[in-house]
């Protein structure tokens, strides 16, 4: 008990004196990390305002995709299905190792929606939730880069909606 | 609200010009119907060979000059995301209007942030059972587009203009000025006399510097 008690000690204040860049979990997802990886908000919105208007959204659109499936670790959307009823909500925009940042933008670059998944495999499928909106020409995935002073973003995947298949939902459905 | 909309086929607008139609908020009673046929736009459009064309513009007295003149006769000045929309037929049954749903992504006055709002300009397109047509525009506007995001200044219709458009409508220009689109950075006016005359002084403006300028005049009691 005496080990373990110095030994959380010692973790702590060792916290304290590494630097917060070098953390591995915990970053928050910044404006500047996204316009460094190509995407920029509009000037009048900081991400907070930007989930605020996915929480109140009336509608969203729904993604179902893939990645690593045939080995080459590129993302596939499986399905879109579009008009579907309630908001998109909003993410927690703690970035960590496993993070992966799904964000929608106009064709000029413009963020219009964000979600963050967890992508903890090498390959699998997953959904997102996003503004149902039709300036959004397609998504990037982002990965976040924790390691040195500054986090960054890497971008490893996009797809082009404007030539994606859409399935419209159901009125009223929630999903 | 049922019977405004009562046996007309609204056309939506996706932009000045018509794009795109669909049936919308269509009711079928008896009542809606034979209002709707009896309207005097229905009578003037079947005057008119079955096609009416109406092209307004506002009265020079009505417009404002400048963003503070806009901001102190608006109850709301928000930048909204426009949702949707639909066009009907006005409440006094004499011309088309344009109801926009928006979502309020930022405040100076009036609406909150998050609240969805409804606004009516009085332009659109509505076609009645019988195949009539009326149309209504103004010269020098372009309607709202669908997910598209505005500065609107807004105050609600007096007595004497809720025939027209019912609700809040845009501040200045008879219902016409006080929209400003924001895309790709740059403020683009709805309306050209939002331009302010010919100095066109908002068009092109980067987003940044209108928004500072609104910061010092949107709200009450800052200048």
């Amino acid at each position: 008990m005496r080990m373990r008690g110095g030994l959380g000690v010692l973790l702590l204040l060792l916290s304290m004196v590494v630097p917060a860049g070098a953390e591995k979990a915990g970053e928050s997802l910044t404006v500047a990390q996204l316009r460094r990886a190509g995407l920029s908000l509009p000037s009048y919105m900081a991400l907070p305002e930007l989930m605020t208007y996915q929480e109140k959204l009336p509608s969203h659109q729904a993604l179902s995709l893939s990645w690593g499936a045939s080995g080459t670790g590129a993302f596939t959307l499986v399905e879109r299905k579009q008009k579907l009823a309630g908001a998109p909500g909003k993410s927690e925009l703690s970035l960590s190792e496993v993070t992966l940042v799904v964000v929608a933008a106009t064709c000029s670059a413009e963020v219009r929606g964000l979600a963050l998944a967890r992508l903890s495999s090498e390959s699998g499928a997953f959904s997102v939730k996003l503004p149902d909106d039709s300036r959004i020409c397609g998504v990037y995935f982002l990965r976040p880069v924790l390691k040195g002073k500054a986090p960054s973003l890497t971008q490893v995947g996009s797809i082009n909606l404007q030539r994606a298949p859409v399935k419209p939902g159901k009125p009223g459905a929630g999903q | 609200m049922g019977s405004m909309r009562a046996g007309v086929l609204g056309v939506a607008l996706a932009s000045w010009a018509v794009v795109a139609v669909a049936e919308v908020g269509v009711d079928h009673s008896a009542a809606a119907r034979a209002r709707a046929q009896a309207s005097p736009l229905h009578q003037s459009a079947r005057a008119a060979g079955g096609k009416l064309q109406q092209r307004v513009e506002a009265r020079p007295q009505t417009l404002a000059l400048g963003l503070r003149a806009l901001s102190e006769r608006s109850s709301d000045v928000v930048l909204v995301h426009v949702l949707g929309n639909h066009c009907e037929l006005s409440p006094d049954g004499v011309a088309p209007l344009t109801r926009y749903q928006a979502l309020v992504l930022r405040s100076w006055k009036g609406a909150a942030v998050g609240e969805t709002i409804e606004i009516s300009l009085p332009v659109g397109l509505v076609s009645f059972e019988d195949g009539t047509k009326a149309s209504r525009s103004a010269r020098g506007f372009r309607a709202l587009k669908n997910d598209m995001r505005y500065v609107l200044f807004l105050r609600e219709a007096d007595a004497s203009e809720r025939g027209q458009t019912p609700g809040r409508r845009l501040s200045g220009g008879d219902g016409l000025q006080g929209a400003f689109g924001l895309y790709n950075e740059r403020v683009y006016p709805a309306y050209h006399l939002d331009g302010m005359n010919k100095k066109d002084k908002y068009r092109g403006l980067p987003v940044a510097k209108f928004v500072r300028e609104l910061d010092g005049v949107g709200r009450p009691g800052r200048r």
